[in-house]
């Protein structure tokens, strides 16, 4: 596949078709969590860091190791307990015999993965966690002032749990805001759970085929940034990050709203979702579509409204809900209609 | 259907929304300057209906420019609302759920989708109601103002400052008088005087019972003056003909008569009240009194020519004079008859006595030592009866010469006062006397 300056028609099919084998894949492994297959996969494609919240048992390892098998990309697994070192993450230094010499040879550490799941990284201790956060950001790490690359793609899914808080240390919010998406794992209804029963058993992983390569992976990163970004799409984000700071119409109750950092990450996420529908161009509606996933660790509330039982989720319904994409005025003489 | 008509379809589409947006904002500030010139207007309507209503058409003209100045004001001032098309356009693309197509194909990315079959939704709707609700109420304010029934100002200052009928008698008389030549013109003015001194007062007065009897005695005094002025005429003519037509063959005894008439008129033409024209009254000035018997015949012919000629006038004149009594004036209305004995009636010493079926019979004005008996149960003293300094010209005075009659007898010395037969106690009387016989039984029952 070509990385044309601006997607065309046939790419954004092609394109298309690829993710839509991914995302058919993935479902294969994990039943009845379609959406969060679809954030997941809208998160790669926007080159994002995905942060899944959500009961011990539900899949988010399975989805993990599915995507890495169906990517063909290395994966690898990083239990956070509080006694890890950030060495044991990113990679220590080994004292070895070289050519007759002594010397330290650095021996990459599970963060040189193209896929990491950190699971419980709540667990860590700050310094570990910040470790990984670093490489995160900077898509690298240093050792003994030796910087060392990290595979391309790099992706990061890390996993918390929602209960069991004693002893855990939450990830601070400037840390949070690094993650592209915070995903809410929910339980499988009935239905779903009897077909798990029906085609799973325990000790078995399932097979998973292999969709793309790391190549082919790479591609579709670099399609999905060529995706048009229309100047009203962006003047609507850039409003909705805005109306989430304290003191606007719609932001009653939140101490501190979403950063710079949070449109970007509206705007890739809305172009990876255009992509997986062969769109050239983000709408507002992939805006809409993303928003709760961007937004939702990114806006702290006040105590006021903690008590009165506000999340973060509906502040971000409300904004959605009251934030047009045209926000000029209407005249008295005339209403917008439901269509 | 062609790539370039999906273009226009969508393109005129956005032109469409964003017209019906502006025309939206252009009706919101146009119907706040409709209101308020229909405010104006409609005040503007009562004061021209009130003080100048021929000019009406003039205030509806005025009207119907503010509201065009005014559509243009609006205009103005809400571009700063209107919508571009491509704004329009955003409205549009997301309340059809085109997925931004529009903007991403006007930017020249991706095709112009297919254009909608049938009607297209449009994001917005009309609410006709305020604008509507606006138009009625001006519309209704400017009907009430042109409806309301409302006298104009003139109407009504005209029917107030309408002088009283007796003034507008005299005036009619010294018009007719002067057109006819037939009344000096001193005379005509100082009547002319008399009613603009009457006018002098605030008109709101003309119609006070002292005005209005003032008025009917000027009438009443003018008609008497040319009552007089005709029977000095027609004396004065009458003599003066038997004289020039009998000439020297009319005994001395009948001439000296008639020379007697003759100058008793004359004078009485010089001085009364109401003088003959100019001319006469210039003839008769040049002649000595004394003189009129010993005129000669064609001096003589020539007075009677002029007396005649004056009288006629006069008759003329006063023929044309409306509400003007002729009686007692020669060749002019019923004429006088005489009985043949004295009437029967005893002259009234009293006051005129009202009644049901007649008038107030206002008593004459009296200065006597006692008070008016009425005849009523009330005695009514003089000084309550009769404010002299608001005696209207022709009130009757009569002053009779009287004395208190004292009745010497009244005061019969001192006597003894009533005795007191009963103390009574606090509110017996009340209670006992006053109080029904259920209020007695329930005061009874109570204190029990």
């Amino acid at each position: 596949m070509a990385n044309p300056t601006h997607l065309n028609e046939t790419d954004a099919a092609r394109a298309g078709e690829t993710i839509t084998s991914l995302r058919v894949a993935l479902q294969n492994v994990l039943f009845g969590q379609e959406e969060l297959i679809d954030h997941v996969i809208t998160g790669l494609l926007a080159r994002g860091h995905l942060l899944l919240e959500g009961l011990p048992g539900l899949g988010k390892t399975e989805l993990v190791k599915g995507l890495s098998k169906a990517l063909g990309l290395r994966a690898k697994r990083i239990q956070f307990t509080p006694d890890l070192l950030p060495g044991d993450i990113t990679g220590n230094p080994m004292l070895q015999d070289v050519d007759g010499t002594r010397r330290f040879v650095f021996q990459p550490g599970p963060v040189f993965a193209n896929l990491v799941l950190a699971d419980e990284i709540n667990r860590a201790s700050p310094k570990t966690q910040s470790a990984l956060l670093e490489a995160m950001q900077e898509r690298r790490v240093t050792v003994m002032g030796e910087s060392h690359m990290l595979p391309a793609p790099f992706f990061v899914l890390a996993t918390q749990n929602p209960i069991e808080l004693e002893g855990t240390y939450p990830l601070p919010e400037a840390q949070l805001d690094r993650f592209l998406f915070k995903l809410d794992v929910r339980s499988n209804d009935a239905a779903t759970l009897e077909k798990i029963v029906l085609h799973r058993e325990i000790g078995v992983e399932p097979e998973v085929n292999l969709v793309m390569d790391a190549a082919t992976l790479n591609e579709l990163l670099d399609l999905t940034r060529s995706v048009f970004m229309p100047q009203p799409v962006a003047n609507f984000i850039a409003r909705l990050v805005k109306g989430t700071h304290p003191g606007e119409a719609f932001a009653g109750g939140v101490k501190y709203g979403a950063s710079p950092r949070a449109a970007l990450a509206l705007a890739a996420a809305s172009k990876a979702r255009a992509l997986m529908e062969r769109r050239l161009n983000a709408s507002y509606e992939d805006v809409r579509a993303v928003a709760p996933a961007v937004l939702r660790h990114r806006l702290i509330l006040d105590y006021g409204a903690k008590l009165e039982g506000m999340t973060t989720d509906l502040i971000v319904a409300r904004l959605i809900e009251k934030i047009p994409a045209q926000d000029k005025p209407l005249p008295s003489s005339l209403s917008a209609a439901k269509i | 259907m062609s790539l370039e008509n999906q273009s226009r379809f969508w393109q005129s589409a956005s032109l469409t929304l964003s017209r019906r947006i502006n025309i939206g904002w252009w009706l919101e500030r146009w119907t706040g300057w409709l209101m308020a010139s229909a405010s104006a207007g409609s005040v503007t309507v009562l004061l021209v209906r009130w003080f100048r209503p021929d000019q009406l058409r003039w205030v509806w003209i005025a009207l119907a420019t503010l509201l065009v100045v005014g559509g243009v004001a609006a205009w103005l001032a809400g571009r700063k609302y209107f919508e571009s098309p491509d704004a329009a356009r955003v409205r549009l693309e997301d309340a059809l759920g085109l997925k931004t197509r529009l903007s991403a194909a006007a930017a020249g990315i991706g095709q112009w989708p297919a254009p909608v079959v049938g009607k297209i939704s449009w994001p917005v709707r009309w609410r006709w109601q305020r604008p509507l609700a606006v138009l009625l109420f001006t519309a209704a304010m400017l009907a009430l103002a042109t409806l309301i029934p409302l006298s104009s100002k003139g109407a009504f200052k005209k029917h107030v400052i309408e002088k009283p009928t007796a003034v507008m008698d005299v005036e009619k008389w010294v018009q007719e008088l002067r057109r006819d030549e037939s009344a000096n013109e001193k005379s005509l003015e100082d009547v002319e005087k008399k009613i603009a001194d009457l006018l002098q007062r605030p008109s709101e007065n003309w119609y006070e019972h002292g005005s209005l009897e003032a008025a009917g005695n000027l009438k009443e005094q003018t008609a008497s003056e040319l009552r007089e002025l005709a029977e000095n005429l027609a004396d004065a003519e009458r003599a003066a003909s038997t004289m020039q037509a009998m000439g020297d063959t009319m005994p001395q005894a009948v001439k000296d008569s008639l020379s007697k008439n003759l100058q008793d008129a004359a004078q009485g033409l010089s001085a009364g009240g109401m003088k003959p024209n100019e001319q006469l009254l210039q003839q008769l000035q040049q002649m000595h009194p004394s003189e009129l018997g010993n005129l000669s015949k064609e001096q003589m012919k020539q007075l009677a020519e002029q007396l005649a000629k004056n009288a006629e006038a006069l008759k003329k004149s006063l023929a044309q004079c409306p509400n003007f009594d002729p009686s007692g004036i020669p060749g002019m209305g019923d004429g006088e008859g005489q009985g043949k004995k004295p009437g029967n009636g005893k002259k009234g010493e009293g006051p005129g006595k009202g009644g049901i079926d007649r008038g107030r019979g206002d008593a004459e004005l009296t200065l006597s030592d006692d008070e008016t008996n009425l005849d009523t149960k009330k005695m009514e003293a003089l000084k309550s009866q009769l404010d002299a300094e608001r005696a209207a010209p022709g009130d009757t005075l009569t002053v009779t010469d009287g004395k208190h009659e004292v009745d010497k007898n009244a005061y019969q010395g001192p006597r003894q006062g009533g005795g007191i037969n009963g103390n009574g106690d606090g509110g017996t009387a009340v209670w006992q006397d006053s109080l029904m016989p259920s209020e007695r039984a329930t005061l009874k029952k109570y204190f029990k």
